[in-house]
This record gives C-alpha cells, structure tokens and sequence, in this order.
C-alpha cells in the first residue's frame, strides 16, 4: 500500500492547538487530555494511536464537542476548519457543524445505533437536518447511502432495525450515516476493534474507498499498529493524554524517537499476524489525578534518568516533521530489540 | 386463569360473617326466622357453598351476574349503570397522569439535580406516602370550600347538564385520582430516562447535529418509554380500585362508591360482580402491556 506524503504546503483542514479536558470525579479532577494539537490535511488520514485510557476518545470527542459537561470541562487555544474558528466548547453553533463538516463513527456498532427506530429513519434524519431534503428524498438518498456502503437489497432494509443486521453491517450503516452529511473530516473511533478480523479488513477497505472517492479526511483512533501501518499518512502517538510522539507513519515506523513507541512497535504483532491489542509494556499508566512533575512514562521507561523525573519534555522536532517528547529521543534508536 | 381468581373471589366472599338477611335484621322490621328463612331460599343461600359457586359461575359466564340483594334489580345494570362515571374518572386520571408524569420525568432527568428534578423527588415521596382520602379532603377544603373555585363533590350540580359543569366536577378527583401515578411513573421514566441519556446511540444522534429536542424527545424518549408504558398499563387496571377511596371522598356515583355501599348492604352479588369485572380489566391491561411491548420495541415479536 502507497503512503502519500502529507501535503504540508495546503493549508491544512482542521487544526486543533492546546486541548485541555479534565473529569470532575469523587477522588479529584482527572486530566484526560493535557495540552494536544493536531492539524489534518486536506485527504489526509491522521492515525492517533495508544493504549486505552490515553485521551484518544475524548480528544475525539471534543472536536464535536460532545465532551460530557459539566463533569467534563473543556478548553483550546484554537480550533480551526478551513481557516475559520469553530465555536468555543460550550458555545452556540454546534449542532449545525455536527454530522455536517465533521462527523464520527464509533467503536460500538452494536450499541450505538438506535434501536427502537428504522435505519432508514436514523440516516433520513442527517439527510433532513442538515441537506434540507424531504423525508422522502432523504429515504431515498437514504439507500443510495446504503447501497455505497454495499448493504444488499438496500431499498428492501430501510425499513428494518438495526438487530436485524450483522455487526459489520451495522458499522456500515454507522458509516453511511456519517457519509450523508458528505463531511469534510470523518473521525473513526475504532470502528474496526469490535468486529471479526475479516469484517474488520472490509470496514476499513470501505472507509478507504470513501475517501479516495469524496477526498475527506480521515481521523483515525486505533489500538492497532498494524492497522495504522496501512492507512494513515501521519501517526501521533498519544500517552496519559498528551501527544509524544508524531512523524509521517513510514518515518515512524523506521525511525521511533519516543522509547514508548518503540516498545508499541515492539509489541505490536506483525502485519501477518492475528491482530492482538498493544499490552506488552510493564507497568500502568500514570493515574491521571496525581500526573507526576516529570515525564509521565518515565515509570516505565527503560531510558528514565532523573532529569525525566524532575521536567517533562516538550514536544520537540526531533526529524523533518517528526515530532518526539523524550529528553532522550537521540537514544531511542539504540534501545535495542525493535523490529 | 379467570377460573382461579374466581374461586379467589367466591371464597373471600364467603368467608365473610353475616349475610344479607342480616341487613333485613337489622332493619329491625323483620325479626320472624321464617320468613327470613324463606328469604334465604329465594336468593338460594339455603344450597351449599359448591352449589351456590357452580350455579353462581355458570350464570357469569353467560354474562349473568345475579340480582342485587339491596336493589332488586340485575347485577349487571347496576354496574353497568354506574360505569360510564367511574371511566370517566379513569379516562381523566390517567390523561392527566401520564401527561404530568411525562413532563416531570423527562425534564428531571435533563435537568438532573437542578431544582425542578428535586421538587419532582419530593413531590413523589408526599404523592406516594399521603392517603388518598386527607389529600382529597384538603383540596375539597382550600379549592371548594375555602376558595369556591370548583364544587365539592358529586358529578354535576343538579340541573345542570353543561359540559364545563362537568368538567369542572371531574378536576378535583382527577387530581386525586392521578396523583400517585404521576409520582410513581415520574420517578420511573425518569431513571429510564437517565440510562437513556448516557447510552450510544444518543451519542451518535448528537453527533449526526440532531437538535438536542430531537435527541430527548425522539432518540432517549422512545427507549425510555418501553419498560415505563408497560408499567402504566399495568397500573391501569389499578386505577379502579384506587377509585374506591377517591369516589367515595368525592361522592362520584362510580363502581368505586358503588362498591362501598354494596359492602354496607352485604349486597353480595354486586361486590362480587365488581370483583370479578376488576379481574378482568387486570388480565386485560396484562395482555395490553404485552401488546405495547412488542409495539414500542421491534426486537420482541411475537410469532
Ligand atoms: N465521562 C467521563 N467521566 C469521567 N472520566 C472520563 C469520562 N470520559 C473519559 N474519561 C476518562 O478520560 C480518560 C481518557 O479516556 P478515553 O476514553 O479518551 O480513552 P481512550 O484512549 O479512548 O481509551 P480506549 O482505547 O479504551 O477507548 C480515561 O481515564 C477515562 O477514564
Ligand atoms: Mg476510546
């Protein structure tokens, strides 16, 4: 599979710079996201990568807006599409950008569609919302969607709910759903970590497929290294809610400059290999109440010295366009035992 | 099943002390044990007790209930005499109910922890905990009594055949009526509406840019209602003997008060007629839990 350098001359699409999300919970406030900034270019597909409890989601989350309020509290230096600035979190405005200019699919196929209405109904009512059409043009435009999503008998299954078809079709849906608002940037939130392994290969060929056609571009939130090596132009690797390290993906994979990257690439299987979730590191995260003072995997860094437990590293440019947030990222290389 | 619940109604009536010729003693007109005997012959109480459920049974089955000890007249007119005004009340109870209990649910669920979600909670401990009969008494007295804005009691004023008499006359049981159901459904749509709000699928339709009166009213509401709708019509049927004591308060010539009298009477024909009627609005409003059930929810279907 070609990987297309990131088209860093156009103006980027989205940017995002400086998000900030904690949880108000019982024990005190936990930080989610601490400080990330992300720019996506024009067709571009951005992979964020890292293990569960990293900020992927909420990251996510927040370019919608849907960050739950009040418990979750949000903030951004900026965030930008096509140049203009979105509203603030919190402002008026959203809804009319949601399913529109950006749309999401999540994890959850099962979960996330409606249950008790038609799938017909649940991508009509984008179609209503936001591209003016009738209910009966949308129904309509409704299974054509479906059809380019490959549901069979696509005008016979508008009328059926969605227990009534399998997981993978159900993403499918989720994706058409996506898709009606013809959006100029698609977040996919794992839409492949729920599903069969042959099913999994389908979605994210059918993603691919939809951008090539309609030149949006892609987000995608992914355990899966394998999976990242394949489709994304750019990788940024996230931990304990920050960005550590982002390269283009063939860069990243050749060249780590953050240690935990290069322990993900170590433990990630192989390309031919079942695809497993990343565990292999010793040790937890960092609990997100009590971040320490210093770097926050420096617990688990085989590289930690002590000037990583005193500062935390900014991230830095490490490469041409490669960007690591490691004291000791000239090292990496040297760690020994990647692949 | 009504079989069953027959035999239950029988035997509780049985079981009872004293009959109808009781009433006639203490009357005190009649005191000769003759012609009370000839009495007891005639309404066939002198027949053993599987006799009088057998006959009793045969005849109900045909739609035959019996005739009224007190009134002289058949079973069946008296109650279906004084249906329409016990339906009445129902009918406007359990609008009233299910429109209060729709409102307060949803919006103590979207505004959770604000003040409007509080006073719903305490308004449903007082509507749950308060006896039907003070809460009656006490709207008669500020709102007919005192204040002179609705009547006290009874139907319609006599003479009187308007509709906003009427209507006027059925507010104040309405209200008393409903009161518990619109506690308790409130409470209960509101729980279900919680899980709702934090589930998926309102996610997504947040994130399609559904407005967010669509994504409570149509995404989260839908869901919420079916465990919710099943629930009422259950409690539907309840309805009818929560009547009893509000019709009684409210001198409304329904089956609830008639019930009351017919107690007095010992007129037991009739209480068992308006037994045996409860019990098969009981198995009626089960039967159309499961119907709405099946409606609101396309993953049960009944083959
Ligand atoms: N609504 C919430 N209330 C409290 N904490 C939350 C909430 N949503 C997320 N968090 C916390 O924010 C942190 C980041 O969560 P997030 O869902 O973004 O992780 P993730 O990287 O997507 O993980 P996964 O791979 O498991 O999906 C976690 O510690 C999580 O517990
Ligand atoms: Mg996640």
């Amino acid at each position: 599979m070609s990987v297309s350098t990131p088209q860093v001359s156009e103006a980027p699409v989205l940017v995002l710079e400086d998000l900030r999300v904690s949880f108000r919970t019982d024990e005190g406030d936990a930080e989610a996201v601490r400080g990330v900034s992300l720019s996506l270019g024009p067709g571009e597909s951005l992979a964020i990568v890292g293990e569960s409890g990293s900020g992927k989601t909420v990251t996510a989350l927040s370019l919608l807006d849907l960050v739950p309020r009040p418990v979750g509290r949000t903030t951004w230096e900026a965030l930008r599409l096509h140049g203009e600035p979105l509203p603030g979190p919190g402002d008026r405005g959203w809804e009319g950008l949601r399913g529109r200019r950006i749309a999401m699919v999540f994890q959850d196929p099962m979960t996330s569609l409606n249950p008790v209405m038609t799938v017909g109904d649940q991508i009509a009512e984008v179609l209503v919302r936001h591209m003016d059409l009738s209910r009966k043009a949308a129904l309509e435009e409704a299974r054509n969607l479906l059809a380019q999503v490959r549901i069979p008998e696509p005008a016979r299954r508008l009328a059926d709910h969605p227990h009534e078809f399998s997981g993978g079709q159900r993403q499918r849906i989720m994706i058409a759903m996506a898709l009606a608002g013809a959006p100029d940037v698609l977040i996919a939130d794992e839409p492949t970590t729920a599903l069969d392994v042959t099913v999994q290969a389908q979605i994210v060929g059918l993603i691919r497929d939809l951008q090539r056609a309609s030149g949006m571009s892609i987000l995608w939130i992914t355990h899966d290294l394998g999976l990242v090596a394949g489709l994304a132009d750019r990788v940024a690797v996230m931990y304990a809610g920050r960005v550590v390290e982002e390269a283009r993906a063939t860069d990243l994979f050749r060249s780590p400059a953050h240690p935990y990257t290069a322990l993900l690439l170590r433990s990630a299987p192989r390309l031919d290999g079942a695809l497993e979730r990343l565990a292999a590191i010793d040790g937890q995260p960092p609990s997100l109440l009590s971040l320490p003072s210093g770097c926050a995997f420096a617990d688990r860094c085989p590289l930690a010295e002590a000037r990583c437990r005193e500062a935390d590293p900014e991230l830095r440019e490490v490469g041409s366009a490669h960007l690591a947030a490691c004291w000791r990222s000239d090292e990496v290389a040297r760690m020994g035992g990647g692949r | 099943m009504m079989l069953g619940i027959s035999v239950i109604i029988f035997g509780i009536i049985q079981a009872a002390p004293g009959g109808p010729e009781t009433m006639l003693l203490q009357s005190g007109r009649i005191v000769d044990p003759e012609v009370i005997e000839a009495y007891r012959v005639r309404l066939g109480l002198d027949q053993p007790v599987p006799v009088q459920y057998v006959r009793w049974l045969g005849a109900a089955a045909t739609g035959d209930l019996g005739q009224s000890f007190a009134r002289n007249r058949p079973v069946k007119d008296v109650i279906f005499e004084h249906l329409p005004a016990s339906l009445e009340l129902m009918g406007a109870a359990f609008v009233l109910a299910a429109i209060m209990a729709l409102l307060l649910g949803v919006v103590s669920a979207v505004r959770q922890y604000s003040w409007i979600d509080h006073l719903g909670t305490g308004f449903s401990f007082a509507g749950i905990a308060m006896p039907v009969f003070w809460f009656g008494l006490i709207l008669q007295l500020v709102f007919a009594v005192r204040l002179g804005w609705l009547p006290v009691s009874g139907r319609q004023t006599v003479g009187m055949n308007s509709f906003t008499d009427h209507a006027a006359h059925l507010v104040l049981p309405g209200i008393v009526l409903s009161l518990r159901y619109v506690a308790g459904w409130s409470r209960y749509l509101r729980s279900s509406m919680l899980g709702a709000l934090r589930s998926d699928f309102v996610r997504t339709a947040r994130a399609k840019g559904l407005s967010e009166r669509r994504v409570v009213w149509v995404h989260a509401l839908r869901n919420a209602m079916i465990p919710v709708v099943s629930v009422m019509a259950l409690d539907t049927a309840g309805l009818f003997s929560g009547a009893i004591i509000t019709e009684t308060v409210f001198s409304w010539p329904g089956i609830g008060r008639l019930f009351v009298v017919a107690m007095t009477q010992r007129d037991y024909p009739v209480l068992m007629g308006i037994l045996l009627l409860g019990s098969l609005m009981v198995i009626l409003f089960n039967l159309v839990a499961d119907l709405l059930y099946g409606w609101l929810d396309p993953r049960i279907r009944y083959e």
